[in-house]
């Protein structure tokens, strides 16, 4: 399984969610490919092709390769959190899931950050913000590969949220 | 000064959720006693862990059931740092070193802990009392 830290860039512009401060930018349709490829490689655990592909963008691209596969990330995130909490969640239900995540992938995934990730996608983006990018670098894909994970999506689901993400991806990076 | 059975009956009273009488019987300890009470409190503590992870407890088994008694209440989940109490929860079952956390949010974090440690084993009051036999002797030996 591809590690947490990942060797792909920080994005060059913080994207933390889809209420978060909109960033700037062109995603061209290959790149927009490229961003779904590499994340569903990320999320089914083929790190060699994941491997291929980040080397490639970044090395394509530069530091804005990883605004695309941020976005990419912030906003499957944000569909399948929602997809598994509903609006109707509560604070008691985050944490027992960000413990789930922890205890899964280990102790790196720092729990309140976590949290706050968590509960920003949710709709609450006050509490994402002044996160140290670091240890949100580390939560958002930790919680990621769990939350799709434990929804055991079959092939075509996967395709579906990713081609939802990446809608709502583009459009996040097409804001001005 | 051994633990006294002043200090027992306030922390039972705690432990059986009798709030108003263990702030009776708490607000009744002078300062020294309230010493002895703390070291009563991490004695239980101490014993209520090794009771629920020292066989079979695993590093995810500790950060879940910090996570669980967070999750009871918005209130735990703001007041309880998950890796403060998970530490704390380490240090009784290895050697590992919390010297850097202080002793005030060292006692805030045994207090919750340990009732929801008491709450998950649903004791008797026999069986609470047992558990508060066995703290003690730890807890007298402590203050020796």
């Amino acid at each position: 399984m591809t590690g947490l830290m990942s060797s792909w860039p920080k994005p060059a512009r913080s994207l933390t969610n889809g209420s978060g401060e909109p960033v700037t930018g062109e995603v061209s349709t290959r790149d927009g490919h490229q961003g779904v490829a590499a994340l569903r490689a990320f999320l089914t655990g083929d790190d060699d092709t994941f491997g291929q592909l980040s080397a490639h963008l970044q090395s394509r691209d530069g530091p804005g390769s990883g605004d695309t596969y941020a976005a990419m990330q912030a906003m499957t995130l944000t569909l399948a959190a929602r997809r598994r909490f509903g609006p109707a969640y509560t604070p008691g239900e985050v944490i027992r899931f960000v413990a789930q995540v922890r205890a899964v992938l280990g102790d790196e995934v720092d729990p309140l950050t976590a949290e706050r990730v968590l509960r920003g996608v949710l709709g609450d983006p006050v509490s994402a913000e002044g996160l140290d990018e670091h240890a949100k670098a580390l939560a958002v894909p930790a919680l990621l590969l769990v939350l799709v994970g434990q929804e055991k999506l079959p092939g075509e689901d996967l395709e579906t949220l990713l081609a939802q993400a990446r809608v709502m991806a583009n459009h996040l990076l097409a804001e001005p | 000064m051994p633990v006294t059975d002043e200090q027992v009956a306030a922390l039972r009273a705690y432990l059986a959720d009798d709030l108003d009488q263990h702030r009776q019987l708490y607000a009744r300890l002078d300062r020294a006693a309230r010493s002895g009470y703390t070291a009563l409190l991490a004695a239980a503590f101490f014993e209520a862990v090794n009771r629920r992870f020292a066989q079979e407890g695993t590093a995810a088994d500790v950060i879940e059931f910090v996570a669980d008694v967070r999750g009871r209440s918005e209130a735990l989940g703001e007041a309880i740092d998950p890796r403060a109490a998970e530490r704390l929860i380490r240090a009784a079952l290895t050697d590992e070193d919390i010297d850097d956390l202080d002793d005030k949010a060292k006692g805030g974090l045994y207090v919750v802990l340990l009732a929801g440690l008491i709450g998950d084993e649903q004791l008797s009051d026999d069986g609470l009392d047992e558990l508060l036999a066995e703290a003690r002797k730890v807890a007298d030996e402590w203050l020796r």
